[in-house]
């Protein structure tokens, strides 16, 4: 039962560490819409192919 | 490569915005190697743009509604409001809504989109935007259809964003944020943050608390997690509970009670007996209960903030900043002022399909002006030098010039707006069920708690306290106080894609209640414009020729009649000889046959036996041989006016029409619809007493999209407006139907009646677990763990239903 006295502050510390990302992720609007960045995954196709072109351009 | 297939479209529909294709139109955009037909170079030109940015996807991701029809993008004007935008770029104006950096490089603005409907025109705008020299960065808000951009002031100007975001077809402008809506913002933030802290907190405890029911726990190590379990929850009594101990605090103060009252002291009393508990190490702790139940409690309040939100975020959208600007005459030059710096006794200038931004006398000779919005008049008004013209009207041709003669507040539009201040104060109110019903309840768990406890102290004191606690919980009323405001939420939801906005969601419950139903005509049961109703064609002569001769003759004219006519055919004829005389119509030459356009009287200085085969044609065309063609020009209903005026009567909706319009031309076209009650000739100030003088037989609704409707949709109990309607008459209304059809009226009817019933059925349930449930506990029967999780569930269950009304029907 000795784990327990690791185990439970380790826990403690994870919930603390993730409450702060969360603080983090609401302060910075990763919670303002929730509709429309499901469906960005779908959508992003073409504009990377432009990204790619473009950056030899900018580099040459 | 994909294919685009969905949506599918016919051949007669156009490809971009699902509308018909007129007749005898040939227009096309290669979409992805094949040709797809377009109903205007409106849609033409945004199909292009946006397969000319590389942006095909977004053809196959929108969305598109019940009737398959994307809920959008008919770009008729967009190419004027091009132009428009350009004043946006006055400094002076920019002051209101661009916040700008301090070396003044970058600046930032928030814009409201018309016509955004799904992700893909999130996306579609995103992309759009960051294609656009000098735009620096963009997030496109789906879900309040608002644009926040931040841009070099160097590189661009704030009207060329707003021009690329009308190239794909949307309407983006500053509006005005309203100030409520700031702190919502504030407090969203705050409630997921709470939500978070509450959520991860519980789950801890929870998985703590499975460890405390093992029985051979030994003593120390039920007090470390008697310790870790107060550690986990002391977060969640400081921070997430802060808005129901200041809601609870603040009901008290003002000596009365609200749902906050019994769920913070439940929490408090079950969180101050643990951590005694803890700290002498004594008794119970409830820990798990505390933080549960606040997680659960702060669910609910967030479902219910976001649909809030969202109802403010959409009416603020509506009301555009909109730069009213004017030419006004200096040393016989023509200078672009603001309205607000007009005086009176200035000469300004309206361009036709312009509305005038003042009262003022008329200079030019002759002028058509349209005060459908003023008065619900349907033609146009013909009016001389000298006349009184008023601001709201629209200028219908040619360039005109006039001497202000009232700004601000002395003008026509600015005393119909105080009239609907006042009638916006005197608005009656449905009562809502839950607020009566929530007061009773929680005064009666709190009595009931009290009488509990008492009686536990003398038969058993040792188990006065958990019970007491238990009874507090399983009656916790969240069940009750999630019933409506979850089932509205649903409502809302459901009608917004629909294509109808609800700003005031309390309507929806008191809908069933409607004793009259009260219409506009203009603009309202019609579509506000001039059309060709019917035709007649000699029968002997190819239609299409008479067509031609018609289009090309009303070319000339400026008569409000002669506008349908200019659409009328493709291309014109070379006439020569050209005649107008003002008030009758007009005659021409063509391949050595003289013709004649024109009102009856004018046909028969001719032919004076001559009858119209068709006997409520307006416009005819003959030659010196006879008749050749006869039309009906008139404002044509709407498609589905009749249809709603039978589903009303059905329902023993008594149906008015209320209008500003002359008595015979309403009787007319209310005799064509089957209502019975028409009151013509009002004006504003009359609507609005007819309409109070209905309320007192019941509760009114109100239809209506004019200036002169305004102070009645803010008067009656319910109100819907179009989009299409005026601005004014869409900040005093209820609802605001998108799609611009009247069958949204139905729809809204429907949804408000499902509405009620789900509100219903939640109270009926939350009542009665609460019946069940509060016998048991009072008796000792019900622990605070189980109470908890009785009570989460019956609230799961109430949110579950009224999930239900956002499913498609």
């Amino acid at each position: 039962m000795e784990i327990l006295h690791i185990a439970v502050p380790a826990a403690i510390l994870l919930v603390a560490f993730a409450i702060g990302i969360f603080w983090w992720a609401v302060r910075h609007g990763q919670f303002d819409d929730l509709e429309r960045q499901g469906m960005n995954i779908l959508l992003d196709e073409e504009p990377k192919k432009a990204k790619k072109t473009k950056k030899p351009d900018a580099e040459s | 490569m994909q294919s685009i297939t969905r949506p599918q479209t016919q051949e007669s529909q156009c490809f971009h915005c699902h509308q018909p294709i007129p007749r005898g139109l040939n227009l096309t955009v290669t979409i992805q190697d094949s040709e797809q037909p377009m109903c205007c170079y409106g849609c033409q030109s945004v199909a292009q743009t946006i397969i000319d940015q590389g942006l095909f996807h977004y053809y196959k991701f929108r969305e598109v509604d019940a009737d398959g029809i994307p809920q959008a993008l008919v770009p008729d004007q967009l190419q004027a409001l091009n132009e428009q935008v350009k004043a946006y770029d006055d400094p002076d104006i920019q002051r209101e809504f661009v916040r700008t950096s301090n070396d003044s490089s970058t600046a930032e603005v928030t814009l409201a989109v018309e016509g955004m409907t799904c992700a893909a025109c999130a996306w579609l705008i995103e992309r759009q935007l960051n294609a656009t020299q000098g735009v620096e960065h963009v997030v496109v808000n789906a879900s309040t259809d608002r644009v926040h951009v931040k841009w070099d002031a160097n590189q661009c100007q704030l009207s060329d964003i707003l021009a690329a975001i009308h190239a794909v077809g949307y309407r983006a402008l500053p509006f005005q944020q309203a100030d409520l809506e700031q702190s919502f913002e504030k407090k969203r933030r705050s409630y997921i943050l709470r939500l978070g802290v509450a959520g991860l907190a519980s789950m801890q405890t929870m998985m703590v608390a499975f460890g405390l029911y093992y029985d051979d726990i030994d003593d120390m190590h039920r007090l470390y997690f008697w310790w870790v379990s107060l550690l986990f929850t002391a977060p969640v009594i400081v921070y997430s509970c802060q808005p129901f101990f200041a809601n609870a605090i603040r009901a008290l103060r003002a000596r009365t009670v609200n749902m906050d009252v019994p769920v913070s002291l439940a929490m408090a009393l079950a969180f101050v007996a643990s951590f005694y508990a803890t700290i002498f190490d004594t008794g119970e702790i409830y820990y798990e209960c505390v933080s549960m139940f606040a997680f659960l409690l702060l669910s609910g309040r967030y479902l219910e903030l976001l649909a809030k939100h969202r109802a403010i975020a959409n009416a603020a959208n509506l009301m555009k900043l909109i730069p009213a600007i004017a030419e006004r005459e200096e040393d016989g030059q023509w200078h672009k002022v603001m309205v607000k710096y007009l005086q009176a006794g200035d000469s300004i200038r309206v361009k036709p399909g312009e509305p005038l931004p003042v009262d003022g006398r008329l200079q030019t000779a002759t002028a058509w002006c349209d005060e459908s919005l003023l008065t619900g008049e349907s033609r146009p008004v013909a009016k001389r030098a000298g006349d009184q013209l008023y601001a709201g009207s629209v200028n219908q041709h040619s360039p005109i010039t006039l001497t202000v003669t009232g700004t601000h507040q002395d003008t026509l539009l600015s005393s119909i707006v105080s009239l609907q201040d006042t009638a916006m104060e005197q608005k009656p109110r449905f009562a809502r069920f839950a607020d009566v019903v929530g007061r009773y309840f929680v005064f009666a768990t709190l009595l009931i708690a009290a009488v509990t406890f008492t009686s536990w102290m003398f038969l058993d004191p040792a188990d006065a306290f958990w019970i007491t606690l238990s009874v507090l919980v399983a009656t916790c009323p969240c069940a009750l106080a999630l019933a409506a405001p979850t089932a509205m939420s649903g409502a809302i939801n459901r009608l917004n894609r629909g294509g109808i906005l609800i700003k005031n969601a309390t309507i929806l419950e008191g809908l069933g209640r409607i004793k009259t139903l009260c219409v506009d005509k203009t603009g309202t049961l019609t579509q506000g414009r001039f059309s060709i109703i019917d035709a007649w064609y000699h029968p002997d002569q190819d239609s299409d020729h008479l067509k031609q001769i018609a289009h090309s003759i009303e070319n000339y004219s400026e008569h409000p009649l002669a506008r349908p006519f200019q659409q009328l055919a493709e291309q014109a004829v070379q006439l020569s000889e050209v005649d107008n005389l003002p008030g009758q119509g007009l005659s021409a030459t063509y391949a050595d046959t003289e013709f004649r356009i024109g009102s009856l009287a004018y046909i028969r200085q001719w032919h004076p036996e001559l009858t119209s085969p068709l006997p409520k044609a307006n416009v005819l065309l003959c030659d010196r041989n006879g008749l050749l063609a006869a039309f009906q020009v008139d404002d044509e209903l709407r498609p589905d006016a009749l249809a709603m005026i039978n589903w009303f009567k059905q329902r023993r909706i008594h149906v008015v029409m209320l209008t500003g319009d002359d008595q015979r031309r309403a009787q007319l076209l209310a005799s064509e619809l089957g209502i019975e009650d028409v009151r013509a000739g009002l004006k504003p100030a009359d609507k609005l007493n007819a309409v109070k003088a209905l309320q007192q037989d019941g509760p009114v609704m109100m239809v209506g999209d004019g200036i002169n409707d305004a102070p009645v949709l803010a008067q009656a109990d319910a109100s819907l407006t179009f989009a299409s309607g005026t601005e004014l008459a869409q900040a005093g209304s209820d609802g605001v139907i998108l799609n611009g059809r009247l069958n949204a009226l139905q729809k809204v009817f429907d949804v408000g009646a499902l509405t009620k019933r789900v509100i219903r059925q939640n109270f009926i349930w939350a009542l009665g677990y609460n019946a069940v449930v509060l016998p048991m506990a009072v008796t000792g029967h019900v622990g605070p763990l189980w109470a908890m999780l009785g009570m989460s569930a019956s609230s799961l269950i109430v949110v579950t239903n009224s999930l239900r009304l956002m499913r498609k029907s």
